[in-house]
């Protein structure tokens, strides 16, 4: 038979071209990219027990984390839950998340998480509760953590173990961003709530037996305005933790924390503790100081929108008008380094992004004079003070808050500078208020300057929050065209190699117009406890009061634990990361000889003070009612 | 009126010097007026100026050491004398003109307007004063300029209904006197009457009043810096106390920094008390009616 | 009857104030601010969620309309919705009230009735040496800044003799009814206790010690002297119980005196009661927060005073004898 290409044929061929090509395309489209995460460092208990007693610098108000918003109340609701990534170090490790996938276009993210986890109330933690807490994160607009899901679409549990999250946007920092930061909450025992009382959520307050997670701790007690108090969980799936308690006491004074932590009853503060303290903390062999590093950049916030300040030649001579010095040898005692004027951190999860080229101010007053006499500001009646160009007064306001007493001081040294410009002066008014009004008043747009801290966020795309014209926390109101369009392109972009370089540009920018005048980053001080407990974990940038410290922390004095044979890698001492050259002495103490104590007790229960007071109270009593008897017989 | 005033006020001097409480008080409070006049010749440095190390402990140099930024706080302790004085004295004296004014009007005409006026007080005089002026304070400052001014206004508005009674009862009680009755039955207006009959004869009683109102006012002024509603930039016996606190004195030791300044608030409004007390002493027959 | 209808006049007339107080702060309060303020430095705070927020706690509305809704709520018994705590204001107070009013309540008894009885023996002693050394102590503890003097307490007896805590009203680790609980309360209690006590006595003791001398000079007791009564039954039966009566009509105003002195002990104690508070409410500008307490506030003093305005009726035979 003579063989023609018959229409079969052709059909047939048209067939498998398609089904190939569909395949073909279903193939690019599930071309998805590992996110490469680390796996988190574990720790081996040396014993069993103890109870840690631990100082915040604050209360939470509320426990229902779909609200908490203060870093007080996050850290309290840290022990009791689980997240699918955290940072460590400045670097993401697993948790939850076996594994994170993400398809090329950026628009799907497919989570895979651990199994054989379970909530304090031994229901099972699987993907439905992944994807529940995403959903009424994007869902209800007063989560506190609704503006950095807004660019989800939906989370889905497609079986047991896998999470696809889909994207409306490409979001480049939305594991960074979004996912370190978000508790998995249970979902038995919130969709109820949330479908009784919708908004109501918002201002309901969980009782304890509500306070369900899969962390390492549960909660067992908490007294309002004064303390939390949680056991360890036993059953935790990563491995128990080495205490058996942990308790967060709730101390406003620093003061008042210090004397704690001399006395023992607590064993670490996490709070505003003053540079002038370390001396004696230092000169205390039971004692010891852990320093970090903070990213916030406090700042001298300038209003772009109102003249002057909408001069960037004149903004800049401001710049040059701050005695960095004194700020951070004779205010900060050392315990900070200048802020970059590109506003990005060099150091911690930020240094990746840092820009090394930029030229930093210097305290150089006759280069602000000469600025501001180019500009017209001069002391034409020479009273002093400079005038503004058309000859009039010139005065402008600082408003610093009145709750960091470093700022209030920082703002008064930079008004005392300005006034030593030679050739006149530059007439600064400090205006202290408190926290609630400063607020309005920035954000009202209606101030000069103000002194203010900001956190940068994880991935560099915070720049577009504060920098950026349409940015919600642009509260200079800084408008450049140029830094608009290579912020869009930064946040969009998805080549780190790319976005680095937009970055460093970005910071070039921003380091000559000046939008504020980036002040210091703090060196924070942690002060702790050798003698009672063993292996603290001393992070690059936080406190003693960390997530890691619950898990691995152990007591000198507990019950020897079994020894599991696993090649566990031992949690490393970290050093501060310094690119920059600091004009500090690092007053860290490394522990030298671990000294066996006296078991110090947390709780006593007949404190010796106790029966001292007794003592007391019946004398003075009975000496109040003698004096009474005699006065009346002599009556 | 000028004569009776200075009448009243000679009499005052001579109970001072009879009254050996009040003569203690009234020499304890020049003491510390001369202290704020003079403070520039008394004061070694300038209290804004940063003159040295920051946390020194006293020494030769520093008779009380030096502060977090390194102003010597001896001076600061001198200069402290002024604002602490000028807020009680401002704010005793503007509660007591408005607390007059309103008393004098209700004692006299009565009425209405007594009655008002004594619901107004009693209920305000029954009022926590401290929480009411925080709230006036945290609403005044961010709209007038400095602390200062929001401060004196809380602390008068505060203070008036205690003046404004006193008053009220003096005048209830010398529009009775025969005097005025012959002074209206001689035709003359209810202006003249208050003004150069009844007025001048309360003239020791506003005395005593501003004086007993002053030791109030600067306590509430102490406080109000303690819990850090003052004027930050303000160099105050109060705010001397709260940057001790907030930098950690009590913990490091630092006596100098945070005994001193109360110590003075003390003995200032100790003397106040006292000479008040003394003053009080002598009018207590004629018009010690005050409930 | 005549005291039922006094009753009911008061009531009307307190009930009055109170409304009166509550809108006052109410409009006063909202020139203040914003709470949501400082949520604005946040930058995970979108506006949309400051929006909601605003919605869910009422504060898009006209000031009028939240008065109404205000109004409304508070027959109701609902007292609204703290935005600093995110729970319902009756929830925030009932767990700090009774920390204030159990330290308040004996407090103000205790150092009334030592006061009281201090002051007619010094009365009945005056220009002794134990009048001078009350008098001196007295006119200086009314010299001194109250957070002065707790601070001063804290120091002597927490840190210095470290006998009792340094902040909290109990430890973690005590469950409520039990012995042990009382124990570690009534350490923690002390000396916040001390400092109203020794405060509330010494600035009182003064007033009675005058109107005890006052009552000397009048003519009644020489009367009864002269009658021959042992001194002990002119003391007890005619000084001390008229010098009862104008140290109650002062005792309303002691009471509104000794909450502003819990404000600042507790903020030097760290003891969790409503006297802080009202102090965060202020700062923080939580509105219905600060509107319930001052409800609250004021109901309490209007309460106190009215206990005092019957004392004094059942007390003083002229005010009964005029009815």
């Amino acid at each position: 038979m003579v063989k023609q290409p018959t229409l079969f044929g052709i059909c047939l061929a048209i067939i498998v071209l398609s089904v190939a090509s569909g395949f073909a395309t279903l193939v690019s489209a599930q071309q998805e990219i590992r996110l490469s995460i680390q796996d988190p460092p574990r720790s081996q208990c040396k014993t069993y027990g103890g109870a840690l007693k631990i100082g915040i610098g604050s209360k939470p108000n509320t426990l229902n984390w779909f609200v908490a918003g203060s870093s007080w109340e996050i850290l309290v609701l840290t022990p009791i839950y689980n997240r699918l990534v955290r940072f460590f170090n400045g670097t993401l490790v697993k948790e939850v998340a076996e594994s994170i996938d993400m398809s090329s276009d950026g628009k799907i993210y497919t989570i895979r998480i651990v199994s054989g986890i379970k909530f304090h109330d031994g229901y099972p933690l699987t993907a439905e509760d992944v994807a529940f807490t995403i959903n009424m994160l994007r869902n209800y607009s007063w989560a506190y953590y609704y503006g950095v899901f807004r660019n989800v679409d939906r989370a889905e549990a497609v079986d047991q173990r896998t999470v696809k999250v889909y994207m409306k946007m490409v979001d480049a920092g939305f594991v960074e961003n979004a996912l370190s930061v978000m508790n998995i909450m249970p979902k038995h025992i919130w969709e109820p709530k949330f479908r009784e009382l919708g908004d109501g959520v918002a201002k309901y307050s969980p009782s304890l037996k509500e306070l369900v997670g899969s962390g390492p701790f549960i909660i067992v007690d908490y007294q309002p305005d004064q303390y939390v108090a949680y056991k360890a969980n036993e059953n935790y799936w990563q491995g128990r933790p080495c205490i058996d308690q942990l308790v967060m006491s709730f101390i406003g004074e620093a003061s008042v924390a210090l004397l704690s932590l001399e006395k023992g009853d607590i064993q670490t503060y996490s709070g505003f503790i003053g540079p002038e303290t370390a001396p004696r903390i230092l000169s205390n062999p039971n004692l010891a100081i852990h320093v970090y590093q903070s990213d916030f950049y406090y700042h001298w916030g300038l209003n772009n929108r109102k003249w002057p300040f909408n001069i960037s030649l004149f903004r800049k001579a401001l710049a040059y008008a701050v005695d960095y010095n004194a700020i951070i040898n004779t205010l900060l005692m050392g315990y900070g380094i200048q802020g970059s004027p590109g506003f990005v951190p060099p150091f911690g999860v930020h240094a990746k992004w840092y820009n090394p080229n930029l030229k930093y101010y210097t305290y150089n007053l006759t280069k602000a004079a000469e600025i501001l006499d180019q500009l017209g500001f001069r002391d034409v009646d020479k009273d002093g003070w400079r005038e503004a160009p058309d000859g009039s007064k010139f005065k402008f306001e600082i408003y610093p808050p009145n709750y960091d007493i470093i700022r209030v001081r920082a703002a008064e040294i930079i008004a005392d500078s300005l006034a030593k410009i030679p050739g006149g002066g530059l007439k600064a008014e400090v205006r202290v208020v408190e926290w609630a009004t400063a607020w309005s008043l920035i954000r009202g747009g209606q101030v000069d300057t103000w002194l203010l801290g900001s956190g940068p966020g994880f991935d560099i795309s915070w720049l577009q929050t504060r920098f950026h014209s349409k940015g919600s926390a642009n509260w200079n109101r800084y408008s450049n065209p140029e830094v608009d369009k290579l912020i869009d392109q930064l946040v969009s972009e998805l080549d780190p190699e790319k976005r680095k370089e937009l970055a460093w540009r970005i910071q070039e920018i921003l380091a000559d117009e000046v939008p504020a005048v980036n002040l210091y980053y703090r060196k924070f001080i942690a002060p702790y406890r050798l003698d009672v407990f063993d292996n603290w974990v001393r992070l690059v940038d936080d406190d003693l009061v960390n997530w890691w410290n619950f898990l691995f922390i152990y007591s000198k004095t507990g019950r020897p634990a079994q020894v599991i044979k696993t090649p566990a890698a031992t949690v490393t001492a970290t050093a501060v990361i310094e690119t920059v050259k600091t004009v500090t002495p690092t007053p860290t103490q490394q522990p030298a000889t671990i000294t066996i104590p006296q078991v110090q007790q947390t709780q006593p229960a007949l404190p010796n003070g106790m029966i001292l007071a007794l003592i007391a109270a019946i004398v003075i009593v009975a000496a109040v009612v003698a004096v009474l008897v005699i006065m009346r017989r002599k009556g | 009126m000028v004569w009776r005033s200075l009448t009243a006020l000679r009499s005052s001097l001579g109970i001072l010097i009879t009254n050996k409480a009040s003569m203690s008080g009234f020499i304890l409070l020049i003491g510390f007026v001369v202290m704020a006049l003079l403070a520039d010749l008394i004061a070694p440095y300038n209290p804004y100026e940063r003159v040295s190390q920051p946390f020194e402990p006293p020494s030769g140099k520093h008779w009380l050491g030096t502060d977090d930024l390194g102003r010597d706080l001896f001076s600061q302790l001198i200069y402290s004398a002024r604002l602490s004085l000028l807020i009680g004295f401002v704010s005793a004296a503007v509660a007591t003109i408005i607390g007059t004014l309103l008393g004098l009007l209700a004692g006299y005409y009565g009425g209405k307007l007594d009655e008002v006026l004594m619901r107004f007080t009693d209920l305000w005089l029954a009022f926590p004063n401290l929480l009411l002026t925080i709230l006036l304070v945290v609403l005044f400052a961010p709209h007038i300029g400095n602390r200062i001014v929001p401060i004196i206004v809380a602390i008068a508005i505060n203070s008036w209904p205690s003046a404004a009674r006193l008053i009220r009862s003096a005048v209830i009680s010398i529009k009775q006197s025969p005097f005025i009755e012959s002074a209206r039955a001689l035709g003359a207006s209810n202006a003249r009457i208050i003004l150069r009959h009844i007025l001048p004869n309360t003239t020791s009683l506003i005395i005593v009043e501003v004086i007993t109102l002053m030791g109030g006012a600067m306590l509430t002024e102490a406080s109000l810096s303690f819990l850090g509603l003052g004027d930050p930039r303000a160099i105050s016996w109060g705010m001397m106390l709260h940057y001790a606190l907030q930098r950690n004195a009590i913990y490091l030791g630092m006596w100098w920094w945070f005994l001193p300044p109360g110590i003075l608030i003390s003995l200032t409004v100790l003397a106040v008390i006292l000479l008040g007390a003394g003053l009080e002493e002598y009018f207590n027959p004629r018009l010690r009616r005050r409930i | 009857m005549s005291t039922i209808g006094f009753l009911a006049r008061k009531i009307l007339s307190s009930s009055i104030t109170i409304f009166a107080i509550v809108t006052t702060v109410f409009f006063l309060v909202r020139l203040t601010g914003d709470p949501f303020a400082e949520l604005e430095n946040d930058p995970r705070i979108s506006p949309e969620t400051l929006a909601t927020l605003r919605r869910l706690y009422g504060m898009d509305r006209s000031w009028f309309e939240q008065y109404m809704f205000y109004i409304y709520n508070m027959f109701r018994g609902e007292m609204g919705y703290s935005v600093k705590y995110s729970r319902p204001v009756f929830d925030v107070i009932i767990e700090r009230l009774p920390y204030t009013i159990a330290l308040l309540v004996p407090a103000i008894t205790i150092s009334n009735y030592l006061a009281y009885k201090l002051g007619v023996e010094i009365g009945y002693r005056r220009g002794s040496r134990v009048d001078i050394v009350v008098l001196s102590l007295s006119n200086f503890l009314r010299a001194t800044p109250y957070f002065w003097l707790a601070i001063v307490f804290l120091y002597i007896f927490s840190i210095q003799l470290g006998a009792f805590p340094l902040y909290g009203a109990i430890s973690p680790g005590t469950s409520f009814p039990s012995i042990e609980w009382l124990i570690d309360y009534l350490w923690h209690y002390t000396v916040p206790f001390l400092v109203l006590v020794v405060r509330g006595v010494f600035t009182f003791v003064l007033y009675v010690r005058n109107s005890v001398i006052d009552i000397l000079g009048e003519d009644y007791v020489s009367v009864a002297r002269a009658k021959g009564l042992p001194e002990g039954v002119v003391k007890s039966s005619y000084v001390a119980r008229n010098a009862m009566l104008p140290v109650i009509t002062v005792m309303g105003l002691r009471y509104a005196f000794i909450i502003d002195g819990a404000v600042l002990t507790e903020t030097v104690f760290s003891y969790p009661g409503t006297g802080r508070l009202v102090f965060e409410a202020i700062v923080n500008r939580d509105f219905w927060l600060l509107q319930g307490v001052v409800l609250i506030l004021s109901i309490s003093v209007v309460l106190a005073n009215l206990i005092v305005d019957l004392l004094y009726a059942l007390l003083d035979p002229r005010v009964r004898s005029s009815r």
